[in-house]
């Protein structure tokens, strides 16, 4: 079905590239000379392929290699533009995947003894919806800017593909979904003609209207065609109106139209009792035929015939009926009103053969056909083929493959359910507005469901931070760490190149990579040796526990400790801190005279807060430093000219401080406080 | 029904490849002009170029995007032996974000034109692979995937025929290793089979031939491996004079080694056709294959379930 092929046609002059598609027979053309001598495409999101140009390399002979024939150079974006994401369809589709979730949650919660209750309220919830669409599709409500109107042509196309859809969902209702204890279908069948075959009534209506209706060329059409399909009472007051309608024959045909038993299902009257009246009222129709009671009037003649289930009447009749299949019903409403469904297919036999045969069959047709036979697989297939538009056929495949439940010959139908979903659901998770729909039908399609899911999920480009918050929610709800490891890393990433460190570390960190957050955290460390002042100092403040991720960061975190320490005025503790974190050698060596300068207001402060154990390891701490500073080789620490220099210049100050408060903190040790 | 629509491509001369990145929302396009164009998707639907630079000494054969996991990296290959890695730095000026590319590394060890160039599916780091024309596959390797300056040639692995095409296996995993498809377009048809299939061994650290494809014996001119998606096998598309759709199946007693693979379908070109191109589309499914065919026919194939799921048709 979704074969399409692009067609240069050789002969044209000016090179057109011709797209054709089987399905709606449409030709579009391109003008581009230079794909006359060939062409390569490249395939983007699900039905775009990218076409430009090309010619083939001859790639030892180089010297001949392809040159441009001087005419621009032009690539064509070729879309499939489906129904699909046309407007209409947009509530078509959001509606549906309301119903069909809510499908599957009642059936799993639900016992089976309620499951057809469900299932035939979920069908008619499906109907309805096809038909708020045709009927959207009709009005042609004003378009919101950017929109592509649709041409006259579309709009019959769609309106025709949702007829036939509620057509085939409604007769799917009644064959396999809604059916009735004793497999009686009469009733259902003239109703579903009633609803879709109205000339009868638009004829009534029109001869009513008139001024002498009994004079209207659509008089009797429209009496037979409401007898046809079983309206007694209507066809029974259209008579009324006939001058005529006091004599003699019009009572007589009255009378027999009123009392034409109808069979119910829950009526209360058995099948059996009720074949019995139903001859005696036939009998009672051809006793009046044959003794020329219509003598004086052919119509009210042809309608007792109809009533009589005259095959050749009926059959005469057949253009106010239109299809084989009104023509069944009706033929089956005269002769057997207590059809039961085995028997349909073989009356749909008789009646296509009347209008015709095989050949006069469309594929519409053979889908109504396969539902007759009550061939589940059939329909699907048939419907396939009639219908390019697998909204359709994965909902028809879903309520079947409930309604059938796992009975034995229906083998494939949980595999082809799935696949069918797989297939719709794939079609919408590549649409930009679309793909979370998608998604949710993926989570009722299996293990490939779930591996479409993590594919989709990953491929939805992150436009921004809200964007991809929600995909990793939608990602973590269904347990897709991976997915969620994977969109962390890409913002993290895209922070990293925009400069926002601080974003960075903080996706860094939730994508658990180790090397990467370390990589930032030493970018952090770098940019305050060289400017002295933390960015997004927040961020980092609360990482928590994640800060253990690796050590540069863990080291990051707890600088920042000691600078909220600092600032708050517990100099204690964070001194402590600040020489357990040399001592640590958590530290990079970069960073080691900004440690030591951190420390030399709290060796000058008033109030000893350093040690002399801690004094010692400072000391220590210089000592390695500026033995690894003063080797002048190449694993120099500190990375930079400038740093050197003002590291050594401020070394002075840090020894002496350091011995002064060795000094002090010995004496304060070492004395015994009063 | 089909929409379409066209863009100039600035290219002074025929462009060879495009290449869209991982969300399809940026394209590369290479060409004989020897430069390469970066273009971006906005946010009305059309594609404006915001770069182009000259890449390479020749006409540049191939372009590819690297996972956005390790950052916007492209690589090219060329006819003139080489090929490139090439990383976007931003700058935001105040007034716009520009980006500039900039060479991270350029991969000189063929001795003749590189046809492909491909990066490796990223769950094995940020390796790529490069065929040259005259049957010499390289992998490389950026052991620190935050200094893409050092590269390091892996391994080297010579397929004996001269190569046109490789493509990487998407989805290893525990249970499937390493796989590269070489195709090569060598026109002797007696040469034997020409796509061959090349599996990465942990324990010994090597790749090794695990399949030659023998009954494609026409030029192979691009190939590609589908997605995986949670089925049990691979599946491979070939495209010389038609379009061959193979599925790999690994031996289920030695999970590292290919033991059955079958051609599950061919799709028969029309007509003559010169360059036929096999794109697997990147996106979530599977079952799609395109092809477009040099002189006649560009046709688009979709794998759709039909009632008989007993074969898988494609139509």
């Amino acid at each position: 079905m979704n074969s399409y092929i692009f067609d240069h046609r050789g002969t044209t002059t000016n090179g057109a590239m011709n797209v054709d598609s089987k399905s709606s027979g449409r030709t579009s053309s391109i003008h581009d000379p230079a794909i006359a001598n060939g062409m390569h495409g490249v395939i983007t999101s699900l039905n775009t392929i990218m076409v430009f140009p090309h010619k083939p390399v001859q790639r030892n002979n180089i010297g001949a290699a392809p040159r441009a024939e001087g005419a621009q150079i032009k690539m064509h974006q070729v879309e499939a533009f489906s129904w699909l994401w046309g407007r209409q369809a947009r509530k078509l589709i959001n509606e549906a995947v309301g119903t069909f979730l809510s499908l599957q949650k009642t059936l799993s919660e639900s016992g089976p003894d309620q499951h057809k209750a469900t299932l035939v309220k979920k069908c008619r919830e499906y109907r309805s919806m096809i038909q708020a669409c045709a009927e959207d599709t009709a009005i042609q409500a004003p378009l919101t800017n950017g929109e592509v109107p649709m041409d006259q042509d579309e709009i019959e196309s769609s309106g025709q593909m949702l007829y036939k859809m509620e057509l085939i969902l409604s007769l799917i209702e009644i064959l396999f979904i809604d059916t009735k204890p004793g497999g009686a279908i009469m009733g259902q069948l003239v109703s579903w003609i009633r609803l879709h075959f109205t000339q009868c009534t638009e004829k009534r209506r029109e001869a009513m209207d008139s001024d002498h209706p009994h004079q209207h060329p659509a008089y009797w059409e429209a009496v037979y065609g409401l007898v046809l399909q079983g309206r007694m009472d209507e066809a029974r007051q259209m008579l009324s109106h006939h001058p005529n309608a006091g004599t003699d024959p019009f009572l007589s045909i009255d009378e027999l139209l009123r009392k034409m038993p109808v069979y119910q299902v829950y009526g209360g009257v058995s099948e059996a009792e009720f074949t019995v009246r139903w001859q005696h009222w036939q009998s009672e129709c051809e006793r009046r035929l044959q003794d020329a009671h219509f003598s004086t009037c052919h119509q009210l003649q042809t309608i007792c015939q109809i009533l009589c289930g005259d095959q050749g009447t009926i059959n005469s009749l057949v253009d106010l009926m239109d299809t084989w299949y009104h023509l069944m019903v009706s033929t089956l409403l005269f002769t057997t009103p207590t059809v039961k469904l085995f028997r349909l297919h073989s009356a749909a036999q008789d009646a296509i053969t009347c209008i015709g045969g095989e050949q006069r069959t469309t594929s519409l047709d053979h889908v109504l056909l396969a539902a007759m036979e009550v061939d589940a697989l059939q329909v699907i297939k048939e419907c396939q083929q009639v219908l390019d538009n697998s909204w359709f056929t994965a909902h028809v495949t879903d309520l079947l493959f409930h309604t059938l439940g796992l009975k034995s010959e229906q083998k494939f139908l949980p595999e082809l359910r799935e696949s069918l979903l797989l297939d719709y659901a794939s079609m919408l998770v590549g649409h930009n507005s679309l793909w979370q729909v998608g998604l949710l039908y993926l989570d009722h399609c299996g293990s490939a469901g779930l591996a479409m899911a993590q594919a989709v999920l990953q491929r939805i480009p992150l436009t921004d931070d809200s964007r991809a918050m929600k995909v990793i929610q939608m990602a973590s709800d269904r347990d897709f760490d991976n997915v969620v490891v994977s969109i962390c890393r890409v913002m993290g990433r895209r922070a990293l190149s925009l400069g926002r460190l601080g974003a960075a570390v903080w996706w860094g960190v939730r994508s658990r990579d180790a090397a990467f957050t370390s990589h930032l955290a030493h970018q952090i460390l770098h940019k305050y040796v060289a400017e002295g002042k933390f960015e997004s100092s927040p961020l980092l403040d609360h990482l928590g526990p994640a800060m253990l991720l690796s050590d540069t960061l863990t080291f990051l975190g707890k600088y920042r400790e000691f600078h909220t320490l600092y600032q708050d005025g517990k100099f204690l503790n964070a001194a402590t801190l600040l020489v357990s974190l040399i001592s640590s050698k958590l530290a990079p060596e970069y960073f080691w005279p900004v440690l030591l300068l951190d420390a030399l207001p709290l060796l000058k402060s008033e109030e000893p807060v350093i040690t002399a154990e801690q004094t010692y390891e400072l000391m220590y701490c210089l000592h390695n430093l500026s033995h690894n500073v003063n080797k002048k080789d190449k694993n120099n620490p500190l990375e930079t000219e400038a740093a050197i220099t003002s590291f050594l210049e401020k070394e002075k100050d840090i020894r002496l401080a350091l011995s002064d408060n060795l000094a002090r903190a010995i004496i304060h040790e070492g004395s015994i406080q009063d | 029904m089909f929409v379409a629509k066209s863009l100039t491509a600035e290219h002074k001369d025929l462009i060879h490849d495009v290449s869209f990145d991982f969300y399809g929302r940026r394209m590369a396009t290479c060409s004989s002009d020897q430069s390469v164009k970066i273009w971006d998707l906005g946010e009305n639907g059309e594609w404006v170029c915001t770069s182009s630079w000259k890449t390479h000494c020749g006409p540049v054969w191939k372009v590819t995007w690297a996972h956005p996991e390790f950052g916007q990296i492209i690589a090219t290959c060329s006819f003139d032996r080489a090929a490139a890695v090439w990383e976007e730095t931003v700058s935001d000026s105040g007034h716009a974000i520009r980006s500039a590319w900039t060479r991270r590394t350029n991969l000189v060890d063929s001795r003749t034109s590189v046809m492909d160039v491909k990066f490796a599916p990223k769950q094995q780091g940020l390796q790529l692979a490069t065929c040259s024309a005259d049957g010499v596959v390289r992998i490389y390797e950026a052991p620190d995937v935050m200094n893409l300056n050092q590269w390091s040639l892996q391994y080297e692995i010579n397929c004996k025929v001269s190569c046109s095409c490789i493509s990487w296996n998407p989805s290893p995993s525990r249970l499937h290793a390493p796989l590269i498809a070489v195709g090569s377009d060598d026109p002797n048809p007696s040469s034997g089979g020409k796509v061959f299939i090349y599996e990465f061994s942990t324990n010994t650290r090597k790749w090794t031939r695990v399949e030659t494809l023998v009954t494609v014996t026409e030029p192979v001119h691009d190939i590609s491996f589908a997605p995986n998606l949670g089925r049990s096998y691979h599946l491979l598309g070939i495209a010389t004079k038609d379009v061959k759709i193979i599925a790999l199946k690994p031996n289920s007693d030695s999970a590292n080694y290919l033991d059955i693979w079958k051609c599950i379908s061919t799709l028969r070109g029309e007509g003559v056709v010169n360059v036929p191109e096999v794109a697997s589309a990147g996106n979530a499914s599977q079952q799609i294959g395109g092809t477009t065919t040099g002189q006649n026919t560009a046709r688009y194939f979709k794998l759709t379930p039909t009632a008989h799921s007993s074969h898988v048709p494609w139509h």
